[in-house]
């Protein structure tokens, strides 16, 4: 029987420092009082934590002179914490080589699973634990989603590929078993991004996978640069095939629904989706990026189908009408006006595109890409995985997108490897009006160019802040430290939640597509939506992080569960992560 | 916090020059090089950007060698600005406006009265999103030569994308008092007016924009969103139906020196591209030849196999299609529009069972190919083997849902094999989005609701089938229509 792994309460305390002995905390204490007399240092906020941590695993994308499409677009990585000792681990998805119709003699999928000893060693090392692990198999790898999808408490994963894709599902005992056939998840085609949401809410998680183009080894085509070179075909030069919707009927069956639900009447090259309430009724919908197609926006008719709206929202296209790219989407909150933003990267020469959500329950966007200087400051680069986090705790969301070319027109002519690029970091300045672009003077990580792709977020060293996973196309995959709660005198302050949800009241264990609104007097109610999807092939630690800048006080907490359940909690303690549980039945109203 | 220097500074050494300060300073450099002694030439050469190092094995044969020539035209003499020029065009035809760029520095500094290298080094920063060296170029051109649209189309854009609104607005409102009217500057006062969050001047805009081009997808597609912005959804979504397939749908503005740069394109892939739209406009002649010239140039071009086998079927050259058919087929063979097209032919010259066979051989390659298990299933329908056909009308659903023909045509096999009721939803898939054809489709559901003694619901059907025959002059059908018509009202 899989141990369960829910916490009794709260978990207080930042990990490491537990640990250090007392002569080092004397130390520390005097610190602040020798430099006294110093000003603060200005210190990036970032740090390249790749080395330090053990990470060596190298993406294979088996390229060949064939230029076969999958070869560009890389894989993904997830940040989950999949032993269940309260830190987070890595799931690095590897490409492989791609051979039609028959099992590669060598060169499949080397996907890794890497096991975070901060607990109880202290600092982030990573150790390699695939071999015992058991995630092994399928096609050509793309991307990974994170979910409870037996509500035993710990998390399983889904891996995608051109190829079978599969469902491995968490033993709890640092093994797991790959389930995908006899869950009825059997699908072979090229299927990228997946989202695990309860879109029913009937207490277990769905899954929604997005699928891209009717590629395969025997049907490639060749395609040209304008130059007449040979280059990656676009999309355009394949037909798109359909997403597919799983509903979970919790008995290990994941049931095809997509024709019933509706999903089966739109389809385009699908790279990206992320699941929220995007109209604020209450019920997760479905946002899917196309790759030079029209994006879906599937709003959640309550009854188990879903109407795309995608036009009407105006989250089809940017404010010209015209398809773009569609690789990465994020779903946040980033004016803090309490319903999720959109944003979507695309390629060179056409600018990401941020939806603002107008509110209101219209479920309508308008196009701010202009306005919030995204559009303009993204104009040269092609990204794929992206993200809203709060990168310096002061309670605004900003962006961080992983970029890198995939076709040679938009690469760097003349160059050893012209497809890399330069990530980025927008900082929300003038409280969501606008972004400003960082630039590799403040954040010399951001110096560094590599054809990247998958992007997830967490906590990776417990300190309050949100680190990050980048995984680059036929390259190494890293780290990034963020610092923000050691770069200057003052930490900001900071709340992580971890939900715990009660299946018996229709809730998943991770609490996954509920709301948490942290209120603070005189400021804007922060709202995060609790989710491990959106980026790009990526999934993200669930946990909710909030930035509280200078603020030392928190009114109150209000939990919007998935079952409709509204739960509050008054004052928290900051600086920690809090562990909530969902009431039993008799508590609070519902919604 | 240390500044980050532009990225036109950044990328082209001394591109900061090409400013009017700039000049200013290359040109006392120019003085202290030449009162140091240096011969004229030389000093000249001291402060233009560097050119381009050109990667000749990126072009295929044909371009390369055209690319060649001018640059080596160049280095030869490297001062001569149409040369410098000549070389950044032939390069931007290829798209290459990083490499484009510092060619047409160097023609601006050369030649600093040429309209066409301030105009041209504007268009290659505008793509090269370096917004303020764009305007500085483009407003530079418009001194050189204030008539020339183009450029004051594309200033008012690159304003707009670099956030100066005001000024945008002010150039677009003198280009609406031109005659002929400018949609794009009305289209332009209309992105001016959304940005500033007023959207029903903006629809105002966008509307005028649209009376003057009404295929101008990008200001149906704004109009839409300001008329939902103003709260009128319903009316919203009518525009935004509208754009959707007219999307790369713009208004034609005169640009002589753009259509010289186009026009130095050798590369297959340009021909193609003319190829195609020339069949677009039902040019076939025209067509073929840019084609057969894009794959003089670029055997490997697939497509232009694939569109030449369909153009020739069109044209009754049922040889020539199939000399395509099999150089694509030695080249590709697994491509499931070759096969697919092959089979598109084969029925126009009625040989009906090797059309069955290249069907067959497209969905071998590909299953999920929709119009393959939709021909396939219309040559074995006729064979009477309906529910064989059936399946396949259903695949081809499944792989392209709302494909009205097949839901058409499946609802007939099931009416033919006397489930009437099952037909019902599919003929009812097939009635949008409301045409000509629905009309055929709504005379199916009517006359299934008769069958199923429906009196009501398919006197319905028959009338809206019999309107939209009348509505798009289908007189044959509409006379069978009426006298069905006349039949279930008498009864």
């Amino acid at each position: 029987m899989p141990i369960d792994r829910s916490d009794a309460g709260e978990m207080a305390g930042r990990g490491p420092r537990r640990g250090l002995p007392p002569l080092v905390w004397l130390l520390v204490g005097l610190l602040p009082v020798l430099s006294s007399s110093a000003s603060p240092v200005e210190r990036p906020l970032l740090r390249d934590g790749t080395e330090e941590v053990g990470l060596t695993f190298v993406h294979r994308a088996g390229e060949t002179a064939e230029l076969y499409l999958p070869e560009i677009m890389g894989a993904g990585g997830a940040l989950f914490d999949f032993d269940g000792d309260g830190d987070l681990d890595l799931f690095l998805v590897d490409g492989g080589t791609l051979r039609d119709g028959e099992r590669p003699v060598e060169g499949g999928p080397r996907h890794r699973l890497l096991r975070n000893d901060l607990i109880p060693g202290g600092k982030v090392r990573l150790t390699d634990v695939s071999g015992k692990a058991g995630l092994v198999g399928g096609g050509y790898g793309m991307g990974v989603a994170v979910g409870d999808i037996d509500n035993d408490g710990d998390l399983d994963l889904l891996v995608t590929s051109v190829g079978p894709d599969l469902l491995f599902r968490n033993n709890g005992d640092g093994t797991f078993t790959e389930v995908g056939q006899s869950a009825g998840i059997r699908d072979s085609r090229w299927t990228t991004s997946a989202s695990f949401v309860d879109y029913d809410r009937d207490g277990n998680l769905d899954l929604y996978v997005t699928a891209y183009v009717d590629f395969s080894v025997r049907t490639h085509k060749r395609c040209y640069a304008p130059t007449g070179e040979p280059d990656y075909c676009t999309p355009a030069a394949h037909r798109p095939i359909g997403d597919r919707l799983y509903r979970n009927r919790g008995d290990g069956i994941f049931e095809d629904v997509t024709r019933t639900a509706g999903i089966a009447s739109a389809i385009g090259p699908g790279l990206g989706v992320v699941s929220g309430d995007f109209n604020g009724d209450g019920w997760p919908d479905f946002y899917v990026a196309n790759d030079g197609a029209a994006n879906l926006l599937w709003i959640n008719q309550k009854d188990g189908t879903f109407l795309e709206r995608g036009l009407l929202a105006g989250v089809a296209y940017a404010m010209t009408g015209v398809p773009r790219a569609g690789m990465g989407v994020t779903a946040g909150d980033y004016d803090n006006d309490g319903d999720l933003d959109l944003l979507v990267t695309n390629l060179t020469r056409e600018g990401f595109t941020l939806f603002r959500n107008l509110g209101g329950g219209t479920g309508f966007f308008d196009d701010d890409s202009d306005g919030s200087r995204i559009g303009r400051d993204s104009f040269l680069s092609t990204g794929f995985g992206v993200g809203w986090f709060d990168v310096d705790l002061d309670g605004w969301l900003d962006l961080f997108a992983a970029n890198g070319a995939v076709t040679r027109l938009v690469a760097r002519e003349g160059e050893l490897d012209p497809f890399r690029q330069r990530n980025q970091l927008f900082r929300n300045e003038e409280r969501g009006a606008s972004f400003r672009e960082v630039s590799p003077e403040e954040e010399p990580v951001l110096t560094r160019q590599e054809i990247s792709r998958g992007l997830a977020f967490g906590d990776l060293d417990n300190d309050g802040d949100l680190d990050l996973l980048i995984t680059n196309n036929r390259g190494p995959a890293r780290v990034l430290f963020n610092q923000t709660r050691r770069s200057a005198a003052g930490d900001p302050h900071w709340l992580a939640v971890r939900l715990l949800g009660d299946p018996g009241q229709r809730t998943n264990r991770w609490g996954m597509g509920a709301r948490v609104g942290l209120e603070r007097k005189g400021l804007p109610t922060l709202w995060r939506h609790v989710h491990s999807d959106g980026s790009y092939l990526s999934a993200s630690d669930p946990r909710t992080y909030f930035g509280l800048g200078a603020s030392t006080r928190v009114d109150r907490l209000v939990i919007e569960w998935p079952n409709g359940l509204v739960q509050t909690v008054t004052n928290p303690l900051l600086d920690r992560q809090l562990t909530i549980r969902q009431p039993p039945p008799a508590a609070r109203q519902s919604k | 916090m240390v500044k980050r220097p532009g990225k036109a500074w950044r990328r082209s050494g001394l591109s900061r020059t090409n400013d009017r300060t700039g000049r200013v300073g290359a040109g006392l450099l120019l003085l202290a090089l030449l009162l140091a002694g240096l011969p004229a030439g030389e000093a000249v050469a001291q402060i233009l950007p560097a050119l381009p190092a050109i990667d000749g094995e990126r072009f295929e044969p044909e371009v390369r060698a055209q690319v060649e020539a001018v640059e080596r035209a160049v280095r030869q003499t490297p001062l001569d600005p149409a040369l410098n020029g000549r070389l950044g065009m032939v390069l931007q035809t290829y798209e290459q406006y990083e490499l484009a760029r510092p060619c047409y520095e160097r023609a601006r500094q050369l030649a600093p009265k040429e309209f066409r290298w301030a105009y041209l080094l504007g268009v290659a920063r505008a793509e090269l999103g370096e917004r303020k060296g764009a305007i500085t170029a483009l407003r530079e051109a418009l001194e050189l030569d204030p008539t020339s649209i183009a450029a004051q189309v594309r200033l008012a854009d690159s304003l707009f994308g670099a956030g100066q609104w005001e000024e945008s607005a002010a150039l677009n409102e003198r280009l609406t008092r031109r005659s002929p009217p400018l949609p794009q500057a009305h289209y332009g006062l209309g992105r001016v007016a959304t940005a500033r969050r007023d959207p029903a001047a903006a629809a105002g805009h966008y509307r005028r924009a649209i009376e003057l081009f009404p295929g101008y997808g990008a200001a149906l597609y704004a109009l839409g969103i300001a008329r939902r912005q103003m709260g009128e959804s319903a009316e919203a979504a009518e525009w935004l139906a509208r754009a959707e397939p007219l999307q790369r749908s713009r208004p034609p503005l005169e640009d002589p020196v753009l259509r010289e740069v186009a026009e130095l394109n050798l590369g297959g892939q340009q021909h193609l591209r003319r190829g195609i739209a020339h069949e677009a406009a039902g040019r076939l002649m025209d067509s073929i030849t840019e084609h057969e010239r894009a794959l003089a140039l670029n055997p490997g071009l697939v497509q232009a196999h694939l569109n030449l086998i369909s153009i020739y079927g069109r044209l009754g050259e049922a040889g020539k299609a199939e000399e395509h058919y099999r150089a694509a087929l030695a080249t590709q063979p697994n491509l499931p529009e070759l096969h697919y097209n092959y089979g598109v032919l084969l029925v126009s010259l009625d040989r009906i069972g090797e059309a069955k066979l290249a069907f067959q051989r497209t969905l071998e390659v590909e299953p999920t190919y929709a119009e393959a298990h939709h021909n396939y299933a219309v040559l074995i329908e006729r064979e009477g083997r309906l529910e064989e056909a059936a399946s396949h009308y259903r695949q081809a659903i499944g792989s392209r849902p709302g494909y009205r023909s097949a839901h058409f045509l499946l609802g007939r096999i099931l009416v033919n094999l006397s489930r009437p009721r099952e037909a019902i939803p599919e003929f009812e898939r097939s009635l949008e989005p409301e045409d000509a054809e629905t009309a055929t489709y709504a005379y199916a559901l009517g006359a299934t609701y008769a069958r199923l003694g429906e009196r009501g619901r398919a006197i319905e059907y028959l009338q809206r089938a019999y309107r939209l025959a009348t509505t798009h002059r289908l007189t044959p059908l509409a006379t069978r229509i009426e006298r069905d018509l006349q039949v279930l009202t008498r009864q």
